[in-house]
């Protein structure tokens, strides 16, 4: 079967803060319908929100094809924030983030959730999905930093909790990036990925500072190493997502405002793909904001199944 | 001159007895983009005039790739000398800033590159000190003639080094030429820094990453045999090659023919590749200008290498010791003391009676049951506030506190062992004090202690123990050349020593050397079969050179038996990727769910079949296995990151054995100072 299991309903939000809209009630109508979130580059100050769907036209392999629903602005997210808790995290690093963390938390509206999860070479502490800046960040302050990095298995599984849950599905990672200690490896979690319509946005902690990153370590060279780190490159942007690149844990929350605000200011797309060959193949979206009214930035395209 | 000679040739021989073994490439320091250029710098490089008191040697090799511009890329190599470097530390910071400037003949600048790098010495300092810091970069030049000006510059302290380095860049086109010889550095020495832009081509600098980076200053040693890397274009066929030693005046001293081992011919303009082997013969000790020449054909520029010709003795430190001397200006003298120029020999003299008294009061205290923490304090104290009095004489120090214990080792040597442990001990109260030099002749001292020891007879199995329990704590600080050494050392007495093999074969595993990991655990295991982490790592390293048939054999064993569950998970997970390299699928998932059964506190386990079962179509099991997951309680960790830890628990073992050991020679010790004390009477 081609594509994804979507609410047309959800896509025409109604304004925020309504009860019935509020997305922990899953309503198994499958629908043969694909959409992809499309983020527009717009010069500094221009409107944002001010498009229709008929400024916008949606390639699929490079056939155009029928905008079948459209949505902008606030709508419900589901996202996961998936926060590196490993030894490289200790002393006031952890709390630090969980800080900036706050920050996102209480910025979302009642329709949005989230999960925290923390990881390192383990999964060391998971939140049920809610807008509860207590209940998702109370747990963090009982948790020590500790231990190595498993990048991989823990993003694929953030990817799996938002299996199934209603509104834009986003992970947004906190880490350096490099994994040491996974099962998986990041081609494991791409194939992942590229079924599930998941947002990924990476916040890349690149603190001169600390020195060293690792990158030859007991179970991987140097080369493979940075396969993982160019496949995690790639997870990213061909989820529409975008790597926000921070000098310090201390910039955690000034990062994740910004991806806030993007994706306030996002626009999503629903069409029913014209070929349907339901092989598995991959197909490459394009979307192409008609005259010239800026650029739109979306996945690269979606799984035939 | 001469007798700096004699000493640097009694150590140079201590050196790998092969060629370089391969390094991987892993740059550690990040630089970044500097903004200007400040006018004493500005002044400083517009002299072109070399010198300075920072130890620094540079390479440029004109051979890069062709840019849009029609400039070609010189790859560059700055090497920075650590224990200098780090000579006049202050602060957990260590900035250094780089500039290059690629100058016409005509003094037109074509190109520059400026870059600072920030050390995290309490993170670097002891690697740095092992070596010193490697940094790569590239300015672009016309063809033709020029030079490359190098300036390296402490900014905290201003001292600074500017190399000039002559170089004529070749048109792609042009008739047949030869490059700089390009000699490897031995693998672990230097801590890697690159330019902070993406510069693309920094071929043929970087050979390939199994080769590493080459030396500025190459060291060749007499008896030994030294591959070199000689790059060209238009050589014959079957090319005769040549090395020859010129003294620095230009009289050629010898003329050594070499042996072409490989050849790799790349089309287009870039350069062939040979690798030449050549026996090195005996010539005095000393500086030289090394040019290979391909006979009917063009030689190469010339390079300054350090020869060492005969007489030696197994002390690497002080060969290194000796390289910095040589190869750099001594740093000044630190402004804190200027009255000891003053001074001269009384105060050195001074020096050494404090030193001497200090130090023979620590050991008796020792003798006579102190704690040993307390010992390592005072002697500490005394050895911090002579380097804070006459920093000069960090190495007299050392002497007079080797001459002491020798002394007192004399007429049994059971009385160096806890001597040694002491030093020990001291190197590692000054190492987490950041004393780096200080800990390092401490651990020198230990090491040396330990090796009189063994050749005197005393037991091999405590020796090995000693230079382990030194060698781990050197691995664990980044310092891979030293502590390999150590580590071979400890092998060579003890070749039953289960955790001396496993640090060296993870040292070599984490640098994905894992043929030589083989190597060494192949043996280990013969030495040790009941013992599961050296045949766990043993099977996972012969998997990775393709020997999968014994590891499957190993791991199907691993986990049919009772052996500890972090060994069992991950002969599990492995046998899991054999399977599915093997596109065996139905078998990969068939044993996961025996291993989560088996091993149901192992999430990992879990992860592998949610994920096996979603790629099977099953998204919903896979699902239903996730929810189920519970996060870690703490403990030590996943059986993964455990593997990846340095293997301490058979070193925690030598350790306690060998404080047992110190304890039940003290007494031995304490008549060795009754003897001392009683000749000292007569």
């Amino acid at each position: 079967m081609l594509s994804t299991l979507l609410l047309a309903a959800l896509l025409q939000v109604p304004p925020p803060a309504e009860e019935e809209i509020h997305v922990d009630e899953v309503i198994n109508v499958e629908l043969q319908q694909l959409y992809v979130t499309v983020t527009r580059g717009v010069g500094a100050g221009a409107p944002v929100l001010d498009l229709t769907a008929a400024d916008f036209e949606i390639l699929d392999d490079g056939e155009p094809q029928t905008v079948s629903t459209f949505a902008r602005g606030d709508l419900a997210l589901s996202a996961v924030l998936l926060l590196d808790g490993s030894a490289s995290m200790e002393g006031d690093r952890l709390r630090t983030a969980a800080d900036g963390a706050k920050a996102f938390i209480s910025r979302v509206l009642p329709q949005d959730e989230v999960s925290v999860m923390l990881f390192s070479d383990e999964l060391l502490m998971r939140t049920p999905f809610s807008n509860d800046a207590a209940t998702l960040l109370a747990p963090v302050s009982g948790v020590k930093a500790r231990g190595g990095s498993a990048i991989n298995d823990n993003l694929y599984v953030a990817l799996k909790e938002l299996e199934g849950r209603l509104g834009r599905k986003v992970v947004i990672l906190l880490s350096d990036g490099v994994d040491i200690e996974s099962t998986l490896g990041m081609d494991d979690v791409r194939w992942a990925a590229r079924r599930s319509q998941t947002l990924i946005y990476w916040i890349r902690l690149q603190d001169e500072t600390r020195g060293r990153i690792e990158r030859s370590s007991s179970w991987r060279d140097r080369r493979g190493h940075d396969e993982q780190l160019s496949q995690l490159e790639a997870a990213v942007a061909e989820s529409g997502g975008r790597v926000e690149v921070i000098p310090d844990v201390g910039q955690v929350g000034a990062a994740l405002q910004r991806i806030l605000r993007e994706l306030r200011e996002q626009y999503v797309l629903g069409f029913q793909p014209a070929k349907d060959r339901n092989d598995g193949s991959w197909h490459k979206v394009e979307v192409r904001v008609r005259d010239g009214q800026g650029r739109a930035r979306t996945r690269d395209g979606y799984v035939d199944r | 001159m001469r007798g700096s000679r004699l000493v640097l040739a009694a150590a140079l021989c201590a050196l790998p007895l092969t060629a370089q073994e391969p390094a991987r490439l892993d740059f550690a320091l990040r630089a970044r983009p500097l903004r200007g250029l400040q006018g004493p710098i500005a002044t400083l490089l517009t002299t072109g005039k070399e010198g300075g008191g920072l130890p620094v040697a540079a390479l440029a090799v004109p051979a890069g790739s062709r840019g849009a511009d029609g400039r070609f890329a010189v790859p560059l190599l700055v090497e920075i000398e650590g224990s200098g470097l780090l000579s006049q530390w202050h602060s957990d910071s260590q900035r250094i800033e780089i500039y290059a400037y690629a100058m016409g003949a005509d003094g037109a600048v074509h190109d520059f590159l400026a870059q600072g790098i920030t050390v995290n010495v309490p993170q670097w300092g002891e690697a740095i000190l092992d070596g010193g810091i490697k940094f790569v970069g590239s300015v672009s030049m016309p063809a033709g003639a020029g030079s490359v000006r190098v300036l390296v510059v402490d900014p905290d302290t201003l001292r600074y080094s500017l190399r000039v380095l002559p170089v004529t860049v070749p048109t792609a086109d042009g008739g047949p030429l030869l490059l700089h010889p390009l000699f490897s550095d031995p693998r672990g020495r230097w801590v890697l820094a690159r330019q902070a832009q993406e510069v693309g081509d920094l071929s043929p600098l970087l050979v390939d990453e199994g080769w590493g980076l080459p030396a500025s200053l190459p060291l060749l040693t007499a008896g030994r045999t030294r591959r070199i890397e000689v790059l060209g274009r238009g050589l014959p066929a079957d090319p005769s090659v040549t090395l020859r030693i010129r003294t620095e005046f230009g009289k050629t001293v010898q003329e050594i023919p070499g042996r072409v081992v490989g050849r790799t011919r790349i089309s287009g303009s870039a350069p062939d590749r040979l690798d030449v082997d050549f026996e090195l013969p005996k010539i005095e000790t000393g500086r030289y200008r090394a040019t290979v020449a391909v006979q009917g054909g063009p030689e190469t520029p010339e390079l300054t290498v350090l020869y060492l010709g005969e007489g030696a003795t197994a002390d690497q430190d002080l060969l290194w010791a000796q390289l910095r001397r040589l190869s750099g200006e001594a740093p000044p003298a630190p402004a804190a003391v200027p009255e000891a120029q003053g001074r001269g020999r009384k105060r050195n003299a001074e020096i050494e009676r404090m030193a001497r008294q200090g130090y023979e009061e620590a050991v008796r205290s020792l003798a006579s049951g102190s704690p040993v923490e307390q010992v390592v304090e005072r002697l500490a104290s005394i050895e911090t506030g002579l380097y804070r009095q006459a920093p000069q004489q960090a190495d007299a120090v050392r002497e007079v506190e080797m001459e002491s214990a020798k002394r007192l080792g004399k007429g049994d040597a059971e009385a160096l062992l806890p001597i040694a442990l002491l030093h020990a001990e001291l190197y590692r109260k000054l190492r987490d004090g950041r004393e780096y030099l200080l800990a390092e002749n401490a651990r020198r001292t230990s090491a040396d202690l330990v090796a009189d020891y063994a050749e005197r007879g005393g037991s091999a199995t405590v020796a090995a123990q000693a230079l382990l329990s030194l060698a781990a704590d050197l691995l664990v600080s980044g310092v891979q050349g030293a502590s390999r050494e150590l580590l071979g050392r400890a092998l060579k007495l003890d070749g039953r020593s289960e955790a001396a093999g496993l640090f060296l074969a993870a040292s070599y595993e984490r640098d994905g050397d894992y043929p030589k990991a083989v190597e060494i655990l192949d043996g280990l295991a013969r030495a040790h079969p009941e013992s599961f982490e050296t045949r766990l790592r043993l099977a996972v390293n012969l998997d990775r050179i393709g020997r999968t048939a014994d590891a499957r054999q190993a791991f199907q064993k691993m986990i049919a038996e009772p052996g500890p569950e972090w060994v069992r998970t991950i002969a599990y997970q492995e046998m899991v990727r054999i399977h599915l390299r093997d596109k065996r699928t139905t078998e990969a998932v068939a044993l996961l769910r025996q291993a989560v059964a088996r091993l149901p506190g192992q999430p990992q386990l879990a992860v592998q079949l949610a994920y096996l079962l979603d790629r099977q179509g099953s998204p919903a099991d896979a699902r239903q296995i996730l929810d189920r997951l519970s996060p870690a309680a703490g403990g030590p960790g996943s059986p993964r990151h455990r593997y990846g830890q340095w293997p301490t628990a058979s070193l925690d073992e030598a350790r306690r054995s060998l404080a047992q050991q110190s304890l039940l020679r003290l007494a031995a010790l304490s008549r060795a100072l009754d003897s001392a004390a009683a000749a000292g009477s007569r």
